[in-house]
């Protein structure tokens, strides 16, 4: 199945999911772009494993509807994992096999296997071939994995948390391998991690899920473009609390000083919403965030919600 | 793909393999070793060696099959298969058809061929069938088992799994299922089926499983369910009687036969000492077959009988049976043994009966006039009758092969002994209803002049023989010296014979026959017959009083 870049790599609608009585996805949406790199961000439990696991067929979704490569969900999925590549943090490896053993075996399996890159991919990761998989090291086996994932060139690459518990060598060289591979060629990534900071260095746009549902999604340019934080001074003080939902972590300072995270900047006009609450501004201050701190403001605000909200008032 | 699954399945099992088929081919040679000597040399075929290479092989068959599913987590979502564009159906399928083809057929095949070697003829081929289907469901079993997740939910499906089976199996082999064909006048023969037939009931319930699972390998299994309900299916096979059995065993019709019936006069036994019971008549009805009955034995399996009028449950009847046989070991007459007994309060609450013990009672209930009392009921018994398949003088060497049989005589004359050997190969056990072969053959001592003096199974039952069951054959030698037989002669015969003959004459003159079992006949008897015993009610009136 040909997809134009415009067409959605996967693309699901109201996606739900129970265990047993907990329900660990509701009505999850979710679209990528063919050739971007997306990052799944979310706390433990917010369900980004089980996304992961929904996209490549392993759970069947209770609700929802939608496609991978242009396959439905719960479709038998053999032709889907000829052109998806899927590496988790848990998968078992046959750990009896040796890395060549492994590619042996799974060479016939793919129309697409391409020899000359595996090679290069093995040569590039320096993995013994002849060494069994349960004699590598944890990043070893990573990079086994991910060598077999990526030797017939996917056209759609799940990485559910890569990086977890690697040192910092391991991961670096694991980056910088997906990188290179992202250079060359038009493949799609769709990557859950809680290394915000890998994660910004490999990604070009950021879902955040929350409690089952997506509470954002969109390219990370956009984000760091309408996230920003504003600090004021206001020309007389102010005593409103009917803040705009958008702005989160709201603060005051003093009678005159307040700080806040703008959700919905607006580069044309960055200063007429603020003015328009608070009125006439003595100064201000805006800046941009990294992925991180707008993942921080994210993750605060929802502990904030939790609360009620005139702790946020000043003493 | 499914051959590359194939192909990487043999080479992953490939060490185990190697060691089963190793086994495999131990068995053959062995048994290609000692079956095609008429003569055993040894006196017995190594009990050790055949048990433990039936075990290993049985182990060793578990642990790949096991082991081959286990590998590959079938439903485990971090399985790295699973995300790859192997279908279930090539994985399980390919695990699959590598059991039945690489572990379960060669051993199918070995049975048949070690059957078709020994000159069971084309049957022996049920004996591979019994191997496979066997095969078959240990193999969904295990396969299912593996599957199932999490491990303890696998763990209780497949003990209460096993548990139903077995005791579907004791149902069929033993007394529920035998008190249940006993009514319908089916013998247990015919049980083969039961279990052939669940055998393939359960095959198809986990084919059916399993195929699902192949189609599907997302689909959620519930094994406790499915092999409860597994469970349920072999336990209402197992008590569902099939009649008719498999053409060509050895079992034969149920049928009556007539019986000539007799009193005997009642021994009074009034010193009955304290008890619960006291038993103050014996008598015995005699069952005596019309046929001649020589060669034939009697087994005796089940009486129910009833006593007309003693319907109060103070007064009872206990029968027992005695088989008469004569000095040569055969039967002639069976005695049914009724005794009389009277209770001082109802059978189940306890205490003793006051009247304690007074041996001059029995005088007085001697003295009770005898009343008439009906007997009525069934009789059952197999009566067996055997084939001879071969004869010889004690002092020529012979052997006799005749279809899974073979059998052989060896006189050491500078010993003083002789070996005899049988080595039998038995026909599937699930046709035979677990009556094998190897119980069926008899020897005899004859002596043609004098056609009473023939003695059976004497050299069967000798201390000095040694057996060996391996699978589905059997192999069984004894050894007896001339002392014994000498012995024996002497014991048995000398003084009848009026000392005419000298034990040497005796010896020239007699011959060893081998015989097998040509049918078994189960006969029912009913019983219908009017005795005499002391009034009960007399009795029990005297015993509890002291006076009449």
């Amino acid at each position: 199945m040909n997809m134009d870049t415009n067409e959605h790599v996967i693309d699901v609608r109201g996606i739900g999911m129970n265990f047993g009585r907990y329900p660990a996805l509701s009505g999850l949406d979710l679209q990528v772009r063919l050739g971007s790199a997306m990052a799944l961000l979310g706390e433990n439990g917010a369900g980004k494993t089980t996304t992961l696991r929904i996209l490549t067929n392993i759970y069947r979704a209770s609700s929802g509807t939608g496609s991978v490569l242009g396959y439905p969900l719960g479709s038998d999925g053999s032709a889907l994992f000829q052109k998806l590549g899927y590496v988790s943090e848990n998968q078992r490896l046959p750990l009896r096999w040796t890395l060549q053993g492994l590619v042996d075996y799974l060479k016939p399996q793919y129309p697409t296997w391409d020899d000359a890159f595996c090679g290069e991919l093995i040569e590039n990761f320096e993995l013994p071939r002849d060494r069994q998989l349960g004699h590598m090291s944890r990043g070893m086996q990573m990079k086994a994995s991910l060598i077999s994932s990526l030797a017939y060139r996917p056209e759609l690459l799940l990485l559910d948390e890569p990086f977890s518990g690697l040192d910092p060598l391991v991961r670096e060289e694991l980056i910088d391998g997906i990188l290179e591979l992202m250079d060359g060629g038009n493949w799609t990534l769709l990557l859950s991690s809680h290394d915000i900071h890998e994660v910004e260095r490999l990604c070009d746009a950021v879902t955040v899920i929350e409690n089952g549902s997506v509470v954002l999604s969109e390219p990370l340019d956009d984000l760091q473009t309408r996230f920003r934080k504003c600090s004021i001074q206001l020309a007389a003080a102010c005593e409103r609390k009917d803040f705009p939902a958008d702005w989160l972590l709201v603060e005051r300072h003093d009678a005159t000083r307040w700080s806040f995270v703008e959700t919905r900047h607006d580069p044309a006009a960055p200063l007429a919403r603020i003015q328009e609450f608070f009125g006439p501004l003595n100064a201000h201050e805006s800046q941009s965030l990294s992925l991180r701190e707008i993942y921080l403001v994210l993750a605060k605000d929802k502990k904030q919600r939790r609360r009620p909200r005139k702790t946020l008032a000043p003493a | 793909m499914f051959l590359h699954r194939l192909k990487n399945e043999f080479a992953e099992n490939l060490k185990l393999l190697l060691a089963l088929w190793l086994v495999l081919g131990m068995i053959v040679w062995s048994f290609s070793q000692w079956w095609f000597s008429p003569l055993v040399d040894r006196d017995s075929f190594n009990d050790a060696i055949s048990g433990i290479g039936s075990l290993v092989l049985m182990l060793l068959v578990f642990f790949l099959i096991t082991t081959m599913f286990k590998r590959d987590d079938l439903k485990h979502p971090q399985d790295f298969w699973v995300t790859r564009p192997i279908r279930s159906f090539t994985l399980f399928g390919a695990k699959l058809v590598f059991a039945w083809l690489v572990i379960a057929l060669p051993c199918a095949v070995l049975m048949s061929l070690l059957g078709l070697m020994a000159g069971v003829g084309f049957s022996a081929v049920g004996n591979g069938l019994e191997i496979m289907l066997w095969a078959g469901f240990a193999t969904n079993l295990l396969a299912l088992s593996c599957m199932a997740h999490p491990g303890n939910r696998a763990l209780f499906g497949f003990l209460c799994f096993l548990g139903g089976v077995i005791i579907a199996c004791i149902a069929i082999n033993n007394g529920p299922m035998e008190r249940v064909l006993d009514s319908r006048g089916v013998g247990d023969a015919q049980m083969g089926w039961n279990i052939f037939i669940m055998l393939v009931a359960l095959n198809l319930w986990f084919g059916w499983k399993c195929w699902q699972l192949m189609r599907d390998k997302h689909r959620d299994q519930s094994l406790p369910a499915m092999v409860g309900l597994g469970a349920i299916t072999a336990l209402l096979i197992a008590f569902v009687p099939l009649p008719g059995g498999l053409p060509g065993t050895i079992f034969g019709t149920p049928s009556t036969l007539p019986a000539v019936t007799q009193t005997k006069p009642p021994i009074i036994n009034g010193n009955t000492g304290q008890r619960y019971g006291a038993k103050f008549a014996s008598t015995s009805i005699e069952l005596e077959s019309g046929d001649t009955i020589r060669g034939d034995d009697w087994e005796i399996t089940d009486t129910d009988l009833r006593a007309v009028g003693m319907d109060n449950a103070l007064l009872g009847m206990d029968t027992s049976m005695k088989r008469y046989v004569d000095q040569q070991g055969q039967s002639l007459k069976t005695n049914l043994v009724l005794d009389f007994s009277v209770f001082d309060r109802q059978p189940g609450s306890s205490g003793g009966m006051s009247s304690g013990s007074d041996s001059r009672k029995s005088e007085i209930i001697a003295a009770i006039p005898l009343s008439k009392l009906r007997i009525q009921g069934n009789v059952t018994m197999n009566r067996i009758v055997y084939r001879e398949l071969a004869r010889g003088p004690l002092d020529q060497p012979f052997s006799h092969r005749e279809g899974g049989i073979v059998c052989a005589f060896d006189p050491k004359p500078d010993r003083e002994d002789y070996n005899t050997s049988w080595k039998v190969f038995s026909p599937p056990s699930i046709f035979a209803g677990g009556s094998r072969r190897w119980d069926q053959i008899r020897m005899r001592l004859e002596a043609p002049s004098q056609p009473r003096m023939d003695w059976t199974n004497q050299l069967g039952g000798n201390s000095m023989g040694g057996g060996a069951l391996f699978g589905n054959y059997r192999f069984q030698a004894t050894r007896i010296s001339d002392e014994e037989i000498e012995s024996d002669y002497h014991w048995r015969q000398f003084k009848e014979d009026g000392y005419k003959k000298s034990v040497q004459q005796w010896k020239k003159e007699a011959r060893l026959i081998f015989e097998t079992v040509e049918r078994v006949m189960p006969v029912t008897v009913p019983i219908d017959v009017e005795i005499e015993v002391p009034d009960p009610e007399k009795v029990r009136e005297l015993l509890k009083n002291g006076t009449l």
